[in-house]
């Protein structure tokens, strides 16, 4: 099955690895010879929206308060609408992956790594509200669309501060659209390689005190095969249906009220099975998902130094798969409901001081089919308080503490502190040392999830015991990979940060962001094979490996050659690796075994963790001609070779054949409007078809597609 | 070139070929201060192999271990379990030594982190038997003598482990785990036939706990 070493595909990604590297060279030397062609275009302000630093646009995710991005003390990036749609991106995963920094990783889903930390260290958030549902830790992140929202906050570093657990590696808003015109209409539809179509509509209404806008979005695919001897399809087939509305309205001059509501859900069908000594075994499988969720928001402007916001959350996730075999039918199901309600006040001091303090309470419960009493609840009480200080123009100092008290976990306490320096020009400094935690969740301590298609089993640490004993009463543990007794009580993660970022101008068509950071992460929570089962997959636990740390650099320059064309380079370098095992290393107690022979290790010839590439990019070239109308996005990502698994029996990262040739994915999309109503769009994703189905199954290759859009207001 | 060294050198292969024979086909329990240390590879020594599959898809085996005498380089037959004439024995990945719990000899073991060819002399202390609380040398991954791979499924020696034996008539020996697959292959292949285990080992017949 594992075969590092095919020609094939060794071929394929030293092409790819080439040709990136001459695409990267010409994209070079054509940025060096572009100020010469765009010295006489001198446009001042750029109007394209791919550069949102040169427009007022005003964020809210690091602060939990409007504040605009050039004068925001937390590193932030955002992504408008515009940008998104002349992508040409649907869902939220692919977005993501064409950033600087964030690598699309797949662990039950497609999750985002963010600072080199697995996806479930990231919140994800719809308008400040978070979006529950993670299976294995993963929240997938394809089932959310980005058809219909206005902007994608993305803050770097931890947020526990404000936001409490999960806000560990960073943070994710989501801010959806809002009624704008009297009254407007869009519809879509998309054709896509793999049967894959999207229709989509929305429709808005304002009025003098009221505007309500609802989106429904049909996405649908027939799968994709990437190994055709493996019975069923790499990728299911599926079929999701989200539907959002968001109303406010002012009821007075000082009273507003929000809703935001959506409902989604995801039918997805597969046959898959095995050969068992040359007897074909296959089972249906059906996978059902949905999850829908309401936040009201009552805002009140007292007076001009005080306002309160009265926010309100509850939403709900569920699964149900089921798996038809010769012996019966078998159904899993999985649900979780989250209810928050929150106060916060935000005080104006004078001209140097902002103050926001809140607090909340959030119940949460899980039931699922195998959680011992069927159900599990527990509950949070939570108190942040943040200042924002603006002593004199060029310093700004914010400070936040939040206090959580959980059922389980007691007192929580995660400071943060952050300082921005501003220059007359464009130049702005942040550092910021903060603290991060993630408290398990319920599928880490309850849950007891068998994957009816792939076999594998996971157990909640906190019936890890049980479950186990259970398994092998029914003869389903053929050897133990730890001894079951061992397992004991898991403690929330906490991280402690450090990041220190500069945003220059170099001249009015280069803006440059450097970023470093800096994460200690004790605690770390990871899955841990326990034992293995008669078919060859696992049951896996949580468990806290105890310590380790992710560090680099992030750096992304972008460039305006001219009013229409630009040019945006990512890049990250990345280390992330286990103390423990470094620890190990230096008491000389690790060896690898190369041609028959055991070897002492030393620390250099360590690799880190699994799954993190040290070397990551990124390339967009936006080009426009607006004579005719026409828009080309060409966006890269790249990786460098990560590890994927150990082969020589020391469990870490060491040998050249542990790790995945690192790859790349290059997407195009070309737009043309038509007197701003109507919107042709085709494109290629995975242009050079990159394909890897052993170790990347979640790329299908080549894909064209070409979608038409209409809207009128 | 030194021409004597031709000559001596086929002698030498005879001596040291003798001297493996003699060992090997030794079966006394006595303690012999004149024998030389005996080193030997086992290979694919079967394990409890899988010999098929239930109706639900899991492997069915023997569920019996299959015993070895360290001092007479051989298998022995299931009638030997109750005798001291095995000393280590396997079924899948448990390991079992001939004392405690698991024989009625005076077997012992230890696992110790090492490479193979460094270790000089077996431990004065810190053996241990079969018993209530586990083997002598632990099971489950990461304990003994193997790791677990869940991203291929497979199960491959730790590097540096040294599994030290003192074998049921109290002699010493130190075993490195190679492989668990027919074919000895590097990384398992999903068709690879598990459950046979190679080692290497020396045994020193003189009852001393040196290897030189």
């Amino acid at each position: 099955m594992i075969d590092m070493n095919d020609s094939n595909s060794g071929i394929n990604a030293e092409v790819l690895t080439q040709l990136s590297r001459f695409l990267l060279s010409l994209l070079l030397t054509f940025c060096a010879i572009a100020p010469a062609l765009a010295q006489n275009s001198e446009t001042g302000s750029a109007k394209d929206s791919l550069w949102t630093i040169e427009l007022p646009v005003m964020v809210v995710t690091a602060t939990k308060s409007e504040i605009s991005l050039r004068d925001v003390p937390i590193p932030t990036k955002v992504l408008l609408a515009d940008q998104i749609k002349k992508r040409g991106v649907l869902r939220l995963s692919d977005l993501l992956a064409e950033e600087p920094g964030m690598l699309q990783v797949h662990y039950f889903g497609s999750g985002i790594q963010l600072q080199g930390f697995d996806s479930e260290y990231t919140l994800i958030l719809i308008d400040g509200q978070p979006v529950v549902g993670r299976n294995g830790g993963t929240l997938d992140l394809d089932r959310l669309s980005v058809s219909d929202i206005e902007s994608v906050e993305i803050v770097q570093g931890p947020s526990s501060s404000l936001y409490g657990s999960e806000a560990l590696a960073g943070v994710i808003n989501l801010r959806s659209k809002r009624a704008v015109s009297t009254w407007g209409a869009d519809a879509s539809y998309r054709v896509q390689t793999n049967g894959t179509r999207n229709t989509s509509f929305s429709g808005e209404s304002r009025r003098d005190w009221v505007g309500i806008r609802f989106n429904y979005e049909r996405f649908e695919s027939d799968g994709y095969d990437l190994s055709k001897d493996v019975i069923g399809l790499t990728g299911p087939g599926f079929t999701t249906h989200t539907f959002s509305t968001r109303i406010d309205t002012d009821l007075t001059p000082k009273v507003s009220l929000g809703l935001t509501a959506r409902l989604a859900d995801e039918n997805q069908t597969n046959t898959i099975g095995f050969d068992q000594s040359g007897v074909q075994l296959t089972f249906d499988e059906k996978a059902d998902q949905r999850d829908w969720s309401l936040s009201p928001e009552l805002s009140w402007r007292i007076n001009t130094q005080n306002k309160v916001f009265f926010r309100g959350h509850a939403s709900e996730f569920e699964t149900q798969s089921v798996l038809v075999d010769p012996g019966g039918t078998s159904t899993i199901a999985f649900n979780q409901e989250y209810r928050k309600a929150e106060i916060q006040h935000d005080l104006v001091l004078g001209n140097s001081l902002f103050v926001s303090t809140g607090g909340g309470v959030i119940s949460e419960q899980v039931r699922a089919d195998r959680i011992a009493g069927d159900s599990r609840s527990n509950e949070t009480t939570y108190a942040y308080t943040q200042q924002q200080w603006f002593p004199v123009d060029a310093l700004q100092l914010t400070t936040s503490v939040r206090l959580d008290n959980h059922t389980d976990y007691g007192t929580w306490l995660s400071p943060k502190g952050a300082v921005m320096f501003k220059s007359q020009g464009s130049t702005r400094i942040r550092a910021s040392v903060g603290t991060g935690f993630k408290a398990p969740s319920f599928q880490q301590l309850y849950m007891d999830f068998t994957n009816a298609v792939a076999g594998y089993t996971v157990v909640g640490a906190a019936d890890a015991s049980s479950a186990v004993q259970n398994l092998d009463d029914l003869g389903q543990i053929q050897v133990y990979l730890t001894d079951p007794t061992s397992f004991s009580g898991i403690l929330p993660e906490s991280s402690l940060a450090f990041n220190l970022s500069s945003d220059f101008d170099v001249t009015s068509y280069v803006h440059v962001h450097v970023g470093l950071f800096r994460n200690n992460v004790k605690d770390l929570i990871e899955t841990l094979p326990v034992a293995a089962k008669p078919n060859g997959q696992n049951v896996f636990t949580y468990v806290n490996l105890n310590r380790i740390y992710t560090q680099g650099l992030t750096t992304e320059i972008r460039y305006q050659t001219t009013e229409n064309l630009s040019l945006t380079l990512g890049y990250q370098l990345l280390e992330a690796k286990d103390r423990n095992v470094l620890d190990e290393i230096e008491r000389g107690n690790v060896f690898s075994r190369r041609n028959g022979k055991d070897f002492r290790l030393d620390r250099s010839d360590y690799g880190g963790l699994m799954n993190r590439s040290r070397h990551s990019g990124t390339v967009q070239i936006a080009y426009r001609l607006p004579e005719s109308q026409l828009d080309v996005r060409i966006r890269g990502s790249m990786r460098s070779r990560y590890g994927f698994g150990d082969r020589n029996g020391n469990l870490i990262l060491d040998a050249d054949n542990e790790y995945v040739a690192g790859y790349s994915v290059w997407n195009a999309t070309l737009s043309k409007s038509i007197r701003s109503r109507i919107l042709i769009q085709s494109g290629i994703n995975n242009l050079f078809g990159y394909k890897n189905p052993e170790f990347v199954p979640s790329l299908s290759g080549r894909q064209f597609f070409t979608g038409l859009s209409f809207s009128i207001n | 070139m030194d021409s004597t060294m031709f000559k001596s050198l086929p002698t030498l292969t005879i001596a040291i070929l003798l001297s493996f024979m003699f060992s090997a086909c030794d079966s006394s329990t006595s303690v012999d201060p004149g024998e030389d240390v005996v080193s030997q590879r086992v290979l694919e020594l079967p394990a409890d192999p899988i010999t098929g599959f239930a109706p639900d898809g899991r492997p069915i085996g023997a569920g019996i271990f299959t015993y070895y005498s360290l001092r007479s380089n051989e298998v022995l037959t299931q009638a030997d379990s109750s005798s001291t004439a095995w000393d280590i024995a396997f079924k899948g990945t448990t390991i079992i030594v001939n004392g405690g719990n698991s024989g009625p000899g005076n077997g012992a073991a230890q696992v110790i982190n090492g490479v193979f060819s460094d270790v000089m002399a077996a431990p004065e202390g810190g053996w241990t038997q079969d018993g209530e609380n586990g083997k002598a040398i632990p099971v489950g991954s990461g304990n003994g003598w193997y790791n677990y791979e869940p991203a291929t499924n497979a199960i491959t020696p730790i590097p540096g482990r040294v599994l030290m034996i003192r074998t049921a008539d109290g002699r010493f020996a130190k075993i490195s785990m190679i492989n668990y697959y027919k074919g000895l292959p590097e990384v398992p292949a999903p068709d690879s036939q598990s459950r046979y285990v190679t080692f290497d080992y020396v045994f020193q017949p003189d009852g001393s706990k040196s290897f030189e």
